[in-house]
């Protein structure tokens, strides 16, 4: 099956267009479009064929596994704190929550409960990697 | 200065500090002969670095498709908090 169609918000609608060729609308509809959005407004014209259904849901599978191992690299440091109690572990912890699993949530959790802007949803994640990396600079940086 | 061009800036700023951030960390964890500083600095740039250089330089060098250009930036996030990930003790 191959269908035109225009990409003006990144993956969101190729990701939908997709979904809702191959699935029914079902809860997990919206979770996949929210994946989409990594990246600016964008025109181009895309064919939305079978094969790149398995891309997208590699895609999806991978995702997961990267908010799953981002949680456990940020849990592995707080416990590292926990047993340690030392304060650059803490920064250590910090930095990475902002760098890897807040810019995930927000990617998955905005696009879901309310449709903000695009241009918004990419400046907290870009914002939010930046302070984890300052923080990770910070924390390198005096020890 | 638009919102877009805003964020534009400040993800080549992610980029290139987290190549700095990446680089002290390999130093460090060299000095210190540190598996999880050098971890680190690995797990570094494939979170921040790679990511930008697949959207902004391969995607549109090669004509990557928007799925496959996601599903190599969510896998070098993967790769990269795997390494991370096993060095912990």
């Amino acid at each position: 099956m191959t269908s035109t169609i225009e990409i003006t918000h990144g993956f969101a609608p190729i990701a939908r267009a997709i979904w809702t060729a191959h699935t029914d609308a079902t809860a997990i509809g919206p979770i996949v479009s929210s994946l989409f959005d990594l990246r600016a407004p964008l025109q181009v014209e895309t064919d939305v064929e079978g094969g790149e259904t398995l891309v997208v849901l590699a895609a999806i599978v991978t995702f997961f596994i990267a908010l799953g191992l981002a949680v456990l690299v940020t849990y592995r440091f707080v416990e590292g704190y926990r047993r340690t109690r030392r304060r650059p572990i803490l920064l250590l912890a910090i930095g990475m929550f902002l760098l890897a699993p807040a810019p995930m949530f927000i990617r998955l959790l905005v696009g879901n409960i309310d449709p903000l802007p695009l241009s918004i949803q990419l400046l907290a994640t870009t914002l939010s990697e930046l302070c984890g990396l300052l923080i990770l600079l910070y924390v390198i940086y005096t020890t | 200065m638009t919102l877009e061009s805003i964020t534009a800036a400040a993800s080549a700023l992610t980029a290139v500090l987290g190549l700095f951030v990446a680089y002290l960390a390999y130093r460090g964890g060299r000095r210190n002969n540190s598996p999880t500083m050098r971890a680190l600095a690995a797990g570094i740039v494939c979170i921040a670095v790679i990511p930008y250089l697949i959207l902004y330089l391969v995607t549109p060098a090669i004509g990557l498709t928007d799925a496959t250009s996601l599903l190599a930036i969510t896998l070098s996030h993967a790769v990269g908090l795997a390494v991370i990930y096993w060095t912990f003790e």
